[in-house]
């Protein structure tokens, strides 16, 4: 699984190899000129031996010669991080749209089982780990690598004792370090999770604030709170405690390792005439460059595991087995559909539960038809085969004497107007929300809609009136599905499809829309979903389902005055 | 960020101090290092003395050991301190917001609430433990490092001085400029999760209008400008680690050419260089550090702010306004207007009526005409201009409000809401509340209720204001659409509970007529303004727009 992620990861960072390959290679620059700088300054210590005793133009030769080191390193290390972070914006940019794209193209089965929060983590915390973990995986863990390899290289050539030294000690810090993160990676996640438990109770009572004011209910809220609250302090503060432990540790650790290399190097100085004290200074360098890369490697291979993780979980996302099918017009003429409907022997199961059952049923064209029927009773399930959201698992539907699997999902779409329930609509200017349904809709045409959905009074009283940017936390839900009508009215195809279009909104200002509805919608075929028995008292037909299967169907006399 | 820190370190005083004396004895062992490597070069190694280099290696080792020590304690004291401030401080901010009017809520927004209760007082937090652990050390360090160099030579320590400010202002100066892109970073991201989900909620809608191709492109031009701040601020931010190191080794190539020269002229020695160079070193570490403080202490001063404001807000204010109370027995409003901020027009336009004790009061119009406002403001939620005549106090009011308000817990507490009720008075309310779907007291609620339906749901409110009326504390029931959410049967079951209510004021908004046709009194609101108040039949004959609505929801 995780060597798949990563597959589908590079196929991303493929179209971008050349800033790959230089960042790359920049790393690699870079990293030799971080070895070799610690080389120039040990040298030129070894020219300053004592007053009158300085190879001063010698001194001059290696501080050029670290100079040019030194301005190399700059330039390289701004350069290869600089590629890498422009190639991870690249890669991540382009994951989000494929993301988005995805789920345009995901069947709504599938979309109904997304969370929302967990698609908004996705999309931002999970990609811009993942970019964090392109980063550093291009920059650092081939920096470190390669730092590891020359410094040990460039040690055992001066001194095999003191290379020993420096290359077996560190590495304990490292191992300590990689204890206390296990450790406390533990803790912090109680800390989080706490955290979390705390942030969705404090979530909840602000919610219910009135409630608890109500029944002065402060006090209990205020118990529970700090019950939570304790738990984050005791663990908070264990977890922060030992992760803090790390930085001394290691610190303490690196000291040890100095101050072992300084004894065994002064040893050697006064021992062995080829040890000089130059020497011993860059020992003290790389004591101190070599312990870095281990210990930022456990912190880079951390980073890079969670960004495998988060990139798995984008995937989750872009991978799509069964997109939608786009079906191609085969036979029919033009692009307007008349709207004759058919439903013959329908069936749908949903989790292995039957809800449509050999349905049947013939609509012609230019009729009203309700549905009625409990909840669960597969009213909505059939507005949804209809629009080819979900696929019958046997039977067939014809629209125009067409099976509506060769008419074009787009054409089909386009004929049908619905409007359900759960009205929608996006953060954005009224005025946007209601064009959505009509590109190139002018202002008048959505005045003109907007009266006709009695929203009209409501948009104007708004200090920046059809310029409010509204979102779903502003209107109320009757608001919101007075919108979509408006929406409706601005466009209105052959087929209507309302699907409790007007549950929230209030009886009289119902009726008076009913009437807008009524008169935009002659000549055309419509399906109405409603609750209210007085939207549905003019229907041609009125059908009651039950478990997927009409159990009583004719008009509102015949049903409800006999 | 002082005043929060004087108020709520409160107890761990004693302790963050210690750990910040501790923290700067183990700057001070640590600052001695590089002098006693330059002591073991020149005094140890160019005078052969073998066992000076030991001593002072041993001293080396005992000094990392107790500078150990030190650092541990201080940590565990830092921590100690952070999360014991932390947790004063959300505790009394949770009592404060809790105390709060609800127009001050709805001025705060409950996400942002949520945020400074959560996130800000997080960061706060993490700043005390930063500022015990770091606080101290890293100024110290600086400056130790300059005296030692200063000490050293002279010359050198200025160079180093003058280097030190270049590094600091470059990465102040990168801070600043990358906190703005950053930002709009964050802006970026909060956008790229909102277009998100509304794909994900308007998925049918946008397939039946074929608009797929048009969210696609919406989202892509926003992430195009999102990647485009990220590459700036990248492109800057990325700049203040290679241009410190260029600045540093800029002056240990100085060291050592300027060095050789005063080696050569004896006022240096070469040991000295060395330790010139780790202090080079140890100045860069401070100010990397310091740099880091820099940016968690900006983030907590402006969570601080953010927190001050809710803790500051409202500290004299009462839950409610201050109405009328006196002892007479009707309800009486008098020219009540009231505007929402950001509404051009008032969503209650000089109402005015009286309403005697004891009696049932309907309410009705449509969508938006301002019944729930007008309940909100006898519950004194909202300011107001006009007078209200009001012989109860809140506690004396059983108010089911619109949305249903449901909490994490079980049926019973849900219920009891904080209340002594025994299991029987509990049954006997959700039996008044119909609710037929509870079989056990102790069934587990999720929070908000996911568990339940909303039909659900609203029966267990109104069984929670029921148990107020058993209990006989309630003595004006106000029920805000109390069934809108249930089915026909289920519906009338509830009104007839509601009816059977003997003895105490009523007040009940509705969107259906048949609901509240009995009242004594119905009174009807259009667009923020009285349309009629009388009984049922008067209003038939002389208000269209009840007679409408009547005839509109008549089975």
């Amino acid at each position: 699984m995780k060597k798949s992620t990563l597959k589908k990861l590079l196929r991303y960072i493929k179209p971008h190899s050349i800033l790959a390959m230089l960042a790359i290679i920049f790393a690699l620059i870079h990293v030799a000129a971080l070895i070799l700088a610690p080389v120039f300054i040990g040298s030129t210590i070894d020219y300053i031996i004592g007053p009158s005793n300085v190879n001063l133009t010698r001194v001059l030769n290696y501080c050029i010669y670290l100079l040019l080191a030194i301005i190399t390193a700059t330039f390289s290390s701004y350069l290869s991080s600089n590629f890498a972070a422009r190639l991870s914006q690249k890669v991540i940019f382009a994951l989000r749209i494929d993301a988005v794209k995805a789920i345009n193209l995901s069947p709504i089965s599938k979309i109904d089982t997304l969370s929302k929060g967990e698609l908004a983590i996705r999309l931002t915390s999970d990609t811009e780990r993942i970019a964090e973990g392109l980063t550093n995986t291009i920059t650092q863990i081939f920096t470190f690598l390669a730092l590891i390899i020359g410094t040990l290289v460039f040690m055992f050539r001066l001194n095999v004792t003191m290379a020993l030294v420096v290359a077996l000690l560190t590495p304990i810090s490292v191992l300590i370090a990689a204890l206390i993160a296990f450790f406390s990676h533990k803790l912090l996640l109680k800390q989080t999770a706490k955290e979390g438990t705390l942030a969705s109770l404090t979530e909840e009572y602000i919610y219910s604030i009135k409630s608890i004011k109500l029944y002065n209910y402060q006090k209990i809220a205020q118990e529970k709170f700090d019950e939570q609250n304790r738990k984050i302090k005791d663990f908070g503060s264990k977890a922060v405690f030992i992760s803090a432990l790390t930085n001394p540790t290691t610190r303490f650790i690196n000291g040890l390792v100095f101050a072992c290399v300084t004894m065994v190097g002064a040893y050697l100085v006064l021992s062995e005439a080829y040890f000089s004290i130059g020497a011993l200074s860059i020992f003290l360098a790389y004591a101190m460059q070599y312990a870095r890369p281990f210990n930022e490697i456990t912190n880079a291979m951390t980073e890079i595991q969670n960004s495998i993780v988060s990139a798995k979980r984008v995937f989750e996302i872009i991978d799509n087995d069964n997109a939608e099918l786009k079906m191609h017009n085969t036979k029919l003429p033009c692009n307007k559909l008349i709207g004759k409907i058919q439903f013959k022997n329908v069936d749908f199961k949903f989790t292995d539960k039957l809800v449509i059952n050999n349905f049947c049923l013939n609509i012609k064209q230019g009729q009203r038809i309700a549905i009625i029927g409990k909840s669960g009773s597969g009213k909505t399930t059939l507005i949804n085969l209809l629009t080819k959201f979900f696929t019958p698992n046997s039977g067939h539907i014809l629209i125009d004497d067409t099976n509506i699997d060769n008419i074009d999902t787009a054409i089909l779409r386009q004929n049908i107007g619905l409007i359900l329930q759960e009205g929608w609509i996006f953060k954005g200017t009224i005025l946007d929300n209601i064009a959505f349904a009509k590109k190139d809709a002018n202002k008048t045409e959505i005045i003109e809609a907007s009266k006709k959905a009695h929203i009209y009074d409501f948009i104007v009283s708004l200090k920046d009136g059809f310029n409010t940017i509204i979102d779903h936390n502003t209107l109320s839900k009757g608001q919101v599905q007075l919108l979509c009508l408006a929406r409706f009215f601005l466009n209105t195809p052959p087929i209507i499809i309302l699907d409790e279009a007007t549950s929230s909104i209030d009886a009289r200002t119902d009726f008076l829309i009913q009437d807008a509805l009524k008169n935009i919608t002659k000549g055309h075929t419509s399906i109405i979903v409603a609750h209210r028995l007085e939207t549905i008292k003019d229907a041609d037909l009125i059908i009651e389902l039950n478990e997927g299967k009409i159990i009583r169907q004719g008009t509102y006399a015949q049903l409800f005055n006999e | 960020m002082i005043t929060l820190l004087k108020k709520y370190l409160a107890g761990y005083r004693i302790i963050s101090v210690i750990g910040l004396i501790l923290k700067l004895l183990e700057a001070i062992i640590e600052i001695f290092i590089p002098l006693i490597i330059a002591l073991i070069i020149d005094r140890g190694i160019l005078n052969n003395d073998f066992s000076f280099v030991m001593h002072m290696g041993f001293l080396m080792l005992g000094l990392y050991i107790a500078g150990y020590i030190l650092a541990v304690l201080c940590q565990y004291f830092a921590a100690k301190s952070a999360f014991g401030f932390s947790f004063n401080l959300r505790s009394s901010l949770f009592k404060h917001i809790n105390s709060l009017p609800i127009e001050s809520l709805i001025h705060f927004k409950s996400a942002s609430l949520n945020v400074r209760l959560n996130v800000d007082t997080n960061n706060t937090s993490t700043a005390v433990n930063r500022f015990i652990r770091l606080g101290t050390r890293a100024p110290f360090l600086l400056i130790g490092a300059l005296i030692m160099a200063l000490r050293l030579h002279p010359i050198m320590a200025l160079i180093i001085f003058v280097s030190a400010n270049i590094i600091s202002f470059i990465v102040f100066f990168i801070m600043k400029k990358a906190a703005k892109s950053l930002k709009e970073i964050n802006m970026g991201l909060d956008e790229t999760a909102n277009e998100a989900n509304e794909a994900i909620s308007g998925a049918r809608i946008i397939r039946s209008l074929n608009r797929q191709d048009d969210i696609n492109k919406k989202f892509e031009s926003g992430r195009l400008k999102l990647k485009r701040n990220s590459i700036k601020f990248l492109n800057i931010s990325l700049l203040a680690s290679p241009l410190s190191y260029l600045v540093v080794n800029l002056v240990i190539v100085a060291i050592l050419y300027f060095g050789g020269i005063f080696v050569y002229d004896g006022t240096l020695s070469q040991g000295e260089i060395v330790a010139l160079i780790n202090y080079m070193l140890q100045i860069l570490n401070a100010l990397i550090i310091i740099a880091m403080l820099a940016v968690i202490f900006n983030r907590a001063i402006v969570s601080s702010k953010r927190i001050n404001e809710v803790l500051n807000c409202c500290t004299q204010c009462t839950t409610h306004n201050a109405y009328l109370i006196d002892s007479s027995d009707y309800i009486a409003l008098k020219n009540i207007t009231m505007t929402y901020p950001n509404h051009k027009t008032p969503a209650l336009n000089n109402i005015s009526f009286e309403f005697p004790l004891g009696k049932t009061l309907g309410i009705i119009g449509a969508t938006g005409s301002g019944k729930t406002t007008l309940i909100e403001i006898l519950m004194g939620f909202y300011k107001y201009e006009g007078t209200i005549n009001m012989p109860f106090n809140s506690l004396d009011i059983g108010y089911h409000l619109q949305k249903n308000q449901v909490l994490s817990g079980t049926i019973k507490t849900n219920v009891s809401f904080g209340r002594q009720a025994t299991d029987e008075q509990i049954y006997q309310a959700l039996n008044m509340a119909k609710c037929d779907f509870v079989d056990d007291l102790d069934f587990a609620v999720l929070p908000h209720g996911a568990n339940l339906s909303g039909g659900q749901k609203q029966r267990l409110t109104l069984a929670r204001v029921f148990l107020g009326v058993i209990l006989n504390n309630v003595k004006l029931l106000i029920l805000d659409d109390p069934t809108s959410n249930l089915d026909h049967n289920t519906e009338k079951l509830v009104i007839d509970s509601i009816k059977n209510i003997e003895g105490i004021t009523k007040i009940i908004i509705s969107s259906k007529a048949k609901n509240i046709m009995d009242s004594h009194l119905v009174l009807v609101l259009d667009k923020g303004a009285i349309a009629g108040i009388d009984t049922h039949e008067n209003l038939i004959a002389a208000c269209s727009i009840y007679s409408q609505i009547y005839k509109l929801s008549g089975e």
